[in-house]
């Protein structure tokens, strides 16, 4: 490697006094020893799924709860209101491109139009209870780029898919095998305090962000 | 980006008659602070919390070399670059060589402090069209300023100042209606999508950087910096070798410290891990990854008494909670970092000789260190410096403007509460003759005869004594 890197890790080693890096696992062996199990974090009485819904509201997000997959494209209708005048982003996500949408409405899975679309309609890969987020992990049906561009932004997550802690999903994300490009958490719309410490939504990504639900995704 | 340091005590007296950033700093500084102390009260373990965070940090440090080989792997093995910095200059090029591989003409940028620390945005300018797009920083970067608050950038630009700076930037002209903020945001909103479509490369600090996966954590709430880094066939991240973490529990960890402090909230809109580069079936993101690891004199406080410095995750609160800072803003401070870390870093990364003011910005109140999510000895560590300003002789002499900024808080009740302990310390101080080393009592002990209060009493009982002694009218 270059002799910047050899440079740095010579200063680093003799600042740490050593010659050799202590192995991965006598590091984490270390760690272990210093910090108990428990991890502190935010604890609630209510059910998962309520924290879960009180924090999206207190993030400025909107959400209803629908049954089954089958009533996905009546929600999303009745969020948008005037639906057949906007175009929609719909990410090629098997849960929703199967789904019968309204003819009368403009829609593209093609991300090469994602910079006019007024609406995008994301699955979020898990929910956090903690926190009210949104966990979207970047891949072909679920691109990164959909949660950012767009004015309105829906997201579907199904019930079951939600946690109570965000090293909950670590989990998930080591039992595929690797990470994707991009994982986004998401907790709210976008948001600016920038001009006198006043809170103004929408500053870069999306203006709103209304969550749908499904307690059967099957 | 030079340090301006030599005009230090002229910057900080005209800061004190400045009543818009009187106004700015005082309006923010309670935002920040209540936000904060509402925030942590929804995890009554918030105080383990931060012992768990020192502990996470210490032992990273403590085991650098190993993480920064674990890390570096996992970047490379999901196709991202590592290039190493030793200092400022190489971390600049290093940039530069990697826009000019890509042929790039328009640079967006996401806030990095890292990025202002090695004075990347004035490297870059020469070359590329370079946008930044944190709208803090965007306001700053039209008004060519420094930030003035890590977090908060343009914390002491008004509404009337922001509109002012959109009409010439943005309609080449003068004087148009005062806008709301709603107004301004959308316009910014407008003007800075276009550019982020537009962009080669994009740039972005990293908060943390996670070694067992080789991922970078960047925080924010506008979602400026997940367009800056999935549009662009290019996505380079600068961050200090301090910023890593072992693995992505200990970020969970960080992240819960990181949002209240800085901002009060419970998680920022945007947390976002970065792994690598774009995956061949992926629809979008970039084609390139690096990442810059910037030494810059970090490996040699590695090795020295101030390593504890290095635990700094960035968050602001230390200088949220200081009266100094509060009084005078953070441009007074010279340089990218201010107020308490600033009073210590600055003199790390710049030298004592050119920063030796610095430490002497401080009453020692100690509320810096009660906030700081990672417990640095930010007191301690001031102290240090100022003895080692003794030793080497570089004591300032007739430090008086501290005295001001103290005056300008007394009248402001609620930043007066907060100072109360402030009193009471550098009090005491000269109390056990240690006068000679506080730079700040030394000028004020060698015009006055000031007398010196019980360890009792009442902040004002030991103010008004302050005043007469200075023959001030009440
Ligand atoms: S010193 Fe502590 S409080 Fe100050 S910015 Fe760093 S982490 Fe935050």
């Amino acid at each position: 490697m270059s002799t910047a890197r050899s440079t740095v890790m010579a200063r680093i080693r003799e600042a740490l006094g050593r010659t050799q890096p202590p192995s991965l696992a006598e590091a984490r062996a270390d760690l272990a020893r210093r910090v108990p199990d428990a991890i502190p974090r935010p604890i609630w009485d209510e059910p998962q799924v309520e924290r879960f819904v009180a924090r999206l509201e207190a993030s400025a997000a909107t959400w209803a709860r629908v049954n089954g997959r089958a009533d996905i494209p009546g929600a999303v209708g009745d969020y948008l209101q005037d639906a057949a005048e906007e175009l929609i982003g719909i990410a090629a996500h098997p849960l929703l491109t199967e789904l019968a949408w309204p003819p009368a409405w403009s829609i593209s899975h093609d991300m090469e139009n994602a910079a006019s679309w007024h609406t995008a309609i994301a699955v979020a890969r898990a929910g956090i209870a903690e926190t009210g987020s949104l966990v979207m992990g970047s891949g072909p049906a679920s691109p990164t780029t959909l949660n950012f561009l767009p004015d309105r932004h829906i997201v579907v997550i199904a019930a079951d898919e939600i946690v109570d802690y965000m090293e909950e999903i670590w989990e998930r994300f080591r039992a595929d095998g690797s990470m994707p490009r991009t994982i986004n958490v998401i907790t709210g719309p976008s948001r600016t305090a920038d001009v006198e410490q006043t809170l103004q939504l929408g500053a870069h990504g999306p203006r709103s962000l209304h969550v749908l639900i499904v307690n059967s995704a099957s | 980006m030079a340090v301006r340091q030599a005009d230090f005590r002229a910057r900080a007296q005209a800061a004190l008659q400045d009543d818009n950033l009187r106004d700015a700093l005082d309006k923010a500084k309670g935002g920040f602070v209540d936000k904060r102390a509402s925030a942590i009260l929804d995890l009554p373990g918030f105080e383990t919390l931060r012992e768990r965070g020192r502990q996470i940090k210490d032992h990273t440090l403590a085991h650098l070399d190993t993480y920064l080989e674990t890390f570096e792997q996992n970047v490379e093995r999901n196709g991202g670059q590592v290039h190493y910095a030793a200092d400022a200059e190489a971390a600049r090029e290093a940039v530069l060589a990697i826009c000019r591989d890509a042929s790039a003409r328009q640079v967006i940028k996401a806030k990095t402090m890292a990025g202002e620390e090695v004075g990347l945005n004035e490297a870059l300018e020469h070359e590329f069209e370079t946008v930044e797009s944190d709208l803090g920083e965007y306001i700053i970067q039209l008004a060519e300023e420094p930030p003035s608050h890590i977090i908060a950038p343009a914390v002491h630009k008004t509404r009337a100042e922001i509109t002012a700076l959109f009409d010439r930037h943005h309609h080449q002209r003068e004087g148009g209606p005062l806008r709301e903020t709603p107004d301004l945001v959308d316009e910014a909103r407008g003007v800075l999508r276009q550019k982020f479509l537009g962009a080669d490369i994009g740039i972005s600090g990293a908060n943390f950087l996670i070694a067992e996966t080789g991922s970078i954590a960047l925080v924010t709430n506008e979602g400026n910096a997940d367009l800056s880094t999935s549009l662009p066939r290019v996505h380079i991240a600068i961050a200090g070798i301090e910023k890593l973490v072992p693995g992505l529990e200990e970020a969970s960890s960080m992240l819960r410290l990181l949002a209240r402090s800085a901002t009060g909230q419970q998680i920022t809109a945007y947390t976002t891990f970065i792994t690598g580069a774009r995956r061949e079936a992926d629809p979008d993101g970039p084609e390139e990854f690096h990442l810059v690891l910037l030494d810059n004199g970090r490996s040699r406080m590695l090795g020295d008494e101030f390593r504890e410095m290095l635990r700094c995750i960035r968050c602001g609160a230390c200088m949220n909670h200081c009266p100094v800072y509060s009084a005078i803003g953070g441009h007074a401070y010279g340089w990218v970092y201010p107020g308490p870390m600033g009073a210590v870093l600055t003199p790390m990364f710049q030298g004592l000789d050119k920063s030796r003011d610095l430490p002497n910005a401080c009453t020692l109140n100690g509320r810096c260190q009660s906030v700081c999510p990672v417990k640095i000895r930010l007191p301690m560590l001031i102290r240090r410096l100022r003895d080692h300003e003794f030793e080497q002789r570089l004591t300032p002499t007739g430090t008086r403007w501290a005295l001001q900024a103290w005056a300008w808080l007394a009248r402001r009740p609620r930043l007066y509460q907060l100072a109360t302990r402030s009193a009471g310390t550098v009090l005491r101080t000269l109390g056990k003759g240690r006068a000679r080393r506080v730079p700040l009592a030394g000028a004020w002990t060698a015009a006055r005869d000031l007398p010196l209060p019980s360890a009792g009493g009442t902040f004002q009982q030991r103010w008004r004594a302050a005043r007469t002694s200075r023959g001030e009218q009440a």
